[in-house]
């Protein structure tokens, strides 16, 4: 099974909200929009509008998970879409945002396409095909926990990492691992797949921060689990994300997950 | 007294620095470059010694005091250069780093440039005439911790420290105030955006100066307050006692958020 059709579909529809985010991007950053709602929500909307309504006219069969707004035709087939990954530095001026979006079969991710419009980077994967970035083929890198980069994200040591270990990420910084926390979750696994980061954790509930980040990543030699090292489906609620290169990621599971 | 020539010099510089960042930021993200330097390396190098010799060739009698490079002689009047700031970021794809140049007189900063090269933004201010970006006048904003987002700069959450030793539970601690907090390691641009008022502030736990002095005279002449990180005034030609760079509203309340979490461990 290929899915060429629609990872040129997937790719086209990335570059025409990649030029949405950046317009509106400009808009905030200039303080030009003046109104009740912020150039982000504006965006987002736009984008995810636009998703459905070129999803319905090219594949009208398939469903659509976004992050604003979906449709539901009982298809087998499902795009999972955030408009918007990062929104907190894109509403302040931080241009780390990305257009994602996966087709996913039966809760399993099958090609993923994520766009980063500032510098102009695409990354995307389809099953069984390698993963790449602007038509270059990436792999993830192999380094260990010790000089790596590790995003984490959204964890509060006293609120949701309840019944985890609340003390992760001293523990990844006594292992030599550096830890960034950019709230934009899914441009950090991409440089993971690009082998620049080494991992990222998020306790993120919604499909859509994983949904193709675990396909290109996997593609790229790396691995994605849940919060808990296990397999998950991308088309309904998950349980968080760990995603790194591969050889890393048994330890930071156990130190995550240790008590 | 008119800063000018040396302003319109710095912005040169550093739009000419951001030319070599991006020019090394590209080859590093498309790992076209194989050799025992990395491209941050190579950048930072580069940058540093355009800088040097720019400055000396200008103005000979006047002190640098650069991350890679310094000269030797104390003068009134020093070049306080990041050249690279943001290696971090910068070595893993990220495109958050900035050049930051000031010059200080007497170890007060009077002119500062941060030029962010990969959106084209040049931020700048010259003591008494107003904070700008690309020539559109900028300011902070009047947001509360509350609805704020905050730079945690060298504050590892939970180990090593250079000025405080401030506990884990800070992070929370600003959580608990409902702002968001940021660990980009990269502390310019978080600066830059707090004058521009998109940022809330930058708590800073390091003695490096070439990361405060633009942003003092930037973030203030946009309305904001630089301080070291008990909230006092400090030179910014020699090491510094850390930064705490906001929008001057919710300043007085992140001091006293870190003396409250923090052992001092040096002397005020």
């Amino acid at each position: 099974m290929t899915y060429d059709k629609e990872l040129e579909f997937a790719q086209n529809l990335a570059r025409e909200a990649g030029k949405i985010m950046l317009e509106w991007f400009k808009k905030g950053t200039n303080k030009e929009w003046k109104s009740d709602t912020t150039p982000v929500t504006e965006a987002d909307f736009a984008i995810n509008r636009m998703v459905i309504e070129r999803i319905a006219a090219t594949f009208p069969a398939d469903n659509v998970l976004g992050e604003e707004e979906s449709s539901d035709n009982g298809g087998l087939r499902t795009w999972v879409c955030d408009p918007i990954d990062g929104t907190v530095p894109f509403a302040h001026g931080l241009p780390i945002s990305t257009f994602v979006i996966a087709l996913v079969i039966d809760g399993a991710p099958v090609l993923g396409v994520v766009y980063d419009p500032f510098l102009d980077r695409l990354f995307y994967a389809a099953t069984g095909h390698g993963a790449f970035m602007n038509n270059l083929p990436i792999h993830v890198n192999e380094g260990s926990l010790k000089n790596s980069v590790v995003d984490a994200t959204g964890f509060s040591l006293k609120g949701n990492m309840a019944g985890r270990n609340p003390n992760f990420i001293s523990e990844l910084h006594n292992r030599g691992c550096i830890v960034t926390t950019a709230w934009s979750s899914v441009i950090t696994s991409m440089l993971i797949a690009n082998g620049q980061y080494t991992a990222i954790l998020t306790s993120s509930p919604h499909p859509h921060d994983g949904a193709a980040s675990k396909i290109i990543i996997e593609e790229a030699g790396g691995k994605v689990t849940d919060l808990f090292g296990n397999e998950q489906r991308y088309d309904q609620p998950i349980k968080g994300i760990i995603a790194s290169n591969g050889v890393i990621h048994n330890e930071v599971t156990l130190l995550v997950n240790s008590k | 007294m008119d800063y000018s020539k040396e302003l319109d010099f710095a912005k040169q510089l550093a739009l000419d620095i951001g030319d070599i960042m991006l020019e090394w930021f590209y080859k590093g993200t498309t790992a076209e470059w194989k050799s025992d330097n990395t491209p941050i390396t190579e950048a930072d190098k580069a940058s540093s010694t355009l800088s040097m010799q720019r400055i000396q060739a200008t103005f000979p009698s006047d002190a640098v005091l650069g991350e890679e490079d310094q000269t030797s002689r104390k003068a009134t009047r020093t070049w306080v250069i990041d050249d690279v700031d943001g290696s971090l970021p910068f070595k893993n794809g990220v495109p958050t780093s900035t050049v930051s140049i000031a010059l200080t007189v007497d170890g007060k900063p009077v002119i500062g440039v941060v030029f962010h090269p990969f959106m084209k933004n040049l931020y700048w201010a010259q003591l008494s005439g107003g904070a700008y970006c690309n020539d559109k006048i900028i300011h902070v904003s009047d947001s509360t911790l509350h609805h704020g987002l905050v730079e945690l700069a060298d504050i590892p959450v939970h180990s090593g420290f250079e000025i405080l030793d401030i506990h884990g539970d800070f992070y929370d601690e600003i959580v608990s105030c409902g702002a968001k907090a940021t660990a980009m390691w990269s502390c310019i641009l978080p600066g830059a955006l707090t004058a521009a008022g998109l940022y809330t502030a930058v708590v800073f736990n390091r003695e490096k100066p070439m990361d405060g002095a633009a942003l003092k005279v930037i973030v203030e002449e946009a309305g904001g307050k630089v301080t070291d990180l008990f909230g006092n005034e400090q030179r910014y030609d020699q090491p510094i006692n850390g930064f705490v760079a906001s929008n001057g509203v919710v300043h007085d309340e992140l001091i006293a958020l870190l003396s409250a979490k923090a052992r001092l461990t040096i002397q005020q």
